[in-house]
């Protein structure tokens, strides 16, 4: 077998992508929860997977059957990509790097990533506002479009923030949505205002009322992934975008 | 330069088997006890100045079914949940597991004075403030 760092394999072959849409563990477990809701109230075929020699050595069994953690599923154009186990801060750069170039190989579709942003105050915020940061001149007009709110200044860590980087190198649009959300604490709330947001940018009509009333099984269920999560979230300094931006006086 | 480049990659990879060898040693334990039929809740603490403060995620649970115990070093959190979690076939022990209550025991920083200790529950987030025991001193600037 030869040697490889990471690779999408897609079991289904993927011809016509539109748009890829990425919830990967991160703050209040935002993405995972939006992009998990989304695959299931869609029922979006899962197509492939994403293995890294990088990657824990971590197999999920499914009624039965093995899968490797990290999958994407597809549904009408759309890609929607993520991970049962959360990233190893390690891993980062190779994935945000193959992910873009995978992306590249499909035509440059837009990508869509979610995520939350913690706030201190959470528990009084009934329904979390979703900012928005773009790639491109593109990408923020789609942003304006779906009435999301830009983010003007602060610091992103983690997966989503390598893959902005990555996408303004290569020009290819990337729109970064983030929920104001628990930290530590998976939130369904928070997914529920993303899921809002992207059934604008996506002309989707997913429901948030499920995603609401099982906001307690759903906080019950994915305490172990949160906790290894905050535990990733540790090592990249994931704290520091709480921190103010430096400013001149 | 190759040569260089796969020294390098083999330092990488030694750094990162510790980094995780050390994380499960820690932190590898599992969250939830069969026996007991308790799970961990989710829970952080911090400190500022004059106090400890732990947040606890408890869905599942009515306020009433709060148990606090706070010693000067230690905090325990009990708490029964309304429905009882049941799992069909529960990970590695692939037989039945049913859960009802949360338990957390934390071991504090600093000592706290028990008397003092305030919490409050808020649509399923339990926040407790543990006045620290050391007295602090405003000093004037001259």
């Amino acid at each position: 077998m030869e040697p490889f760092e990471l690779r999408f394999v897609e079991v289904k072959p993927l011809t016509a992508v539109k748009r890829v849409v990425i919830g990967l563990p991160d703050v209040g477990l935002v993405g995972l929860i939006t992009v998990n809701h989304l695959i299931t109230g869609l029922s979006a075929d899962e197509v492939g997977y994403v293995e890294s020699s990088t990657f824990p050595p971590v197999v999920v069994v499914h009624e039965g059957e093995p899968k490797f953690p990290m999958r994407f599923f597809h549904k009408e154009g759309v890609v929607y990509l993520t991970s049962e186990i959360p990233i190893p801060a390690s891993s980062i750069p190779l994935l945000a790097r193959g992910l873009v170039e995978w992306v590249k190989g499909k035509g440059s579709p837009l990508i869509l990533s979610v995520s939350g942003v913690a706030v201190p105050n959470r528990l009084e915020i009934e329904t979390p506002e979703v900012y928005g940061v773009a790639s491109t001149p593109n990408a923020k007009r789609i942003l304006i479009d779906a009435g999301v709110k830009p983010l003007e200044e602060g610091f992103m860590v983690g997966p989503h923030s390598q893959i902005l980087m990555e996408a303004v190198q290569r020009k290819i649009d990337n729109l970064v949505l983030v929920a104001q959300s628990h930290y530590q604490y998976p939130d369904p709330g928070a997914a529920a205002s993303a899921v809002s947001a992207l059934n604008r940018i996506l002309g989707l009509n997913v429901d948030v009322k499920t995603l609401l009333e099982q906001a307690e099984e759903i906080r019950l269920k994915m305490r172990e992934v949160m906790h290894r999560t905050y535990r990733q979230m540790e090592r990249m300094q994931k704290a520091q975008e709480q921190e103010l931006p430096p400013m001149y006086v | 330069m190759w040569r260089r480049r796969r020294i390098f990659d083999e330092f990488e990879a030694i750094e990162r088997e510790l980094d995780q060898l050390i994380d499960e040693f820690f932190h590898g334990r599992p969250m939830w006890n069969p026996q007991l039929e308790c799970l961990e809740p989710l829970a952080y603490m911090q400190e500022t100045d004059e106090r400890v403060i732990v947040t606890v995620d408890l869905p599942y649970v009515r306020k009433e079914d709060i148990k606090l115990d706070v010693t000067p070093n230690e905090l325990t959190i009990e708490a029964k949940m309304q429905k009882h979690v049941v799992y069909d076939r529960w990970g590695t022990v692939q037989r039945q597991c049913r859960f009802k209550t949360f338990h957390k025991t934390l071991r504090l920083p600093v000592e706290v004075v028990p008397e003092l200790v305030k919490a409050k529950f808020k649509e399923g987030y339990l926040t407790i403030e543990l006045p620290k025991k050391a007295r602090r001193f405003k000093v004037k600037v001259e």
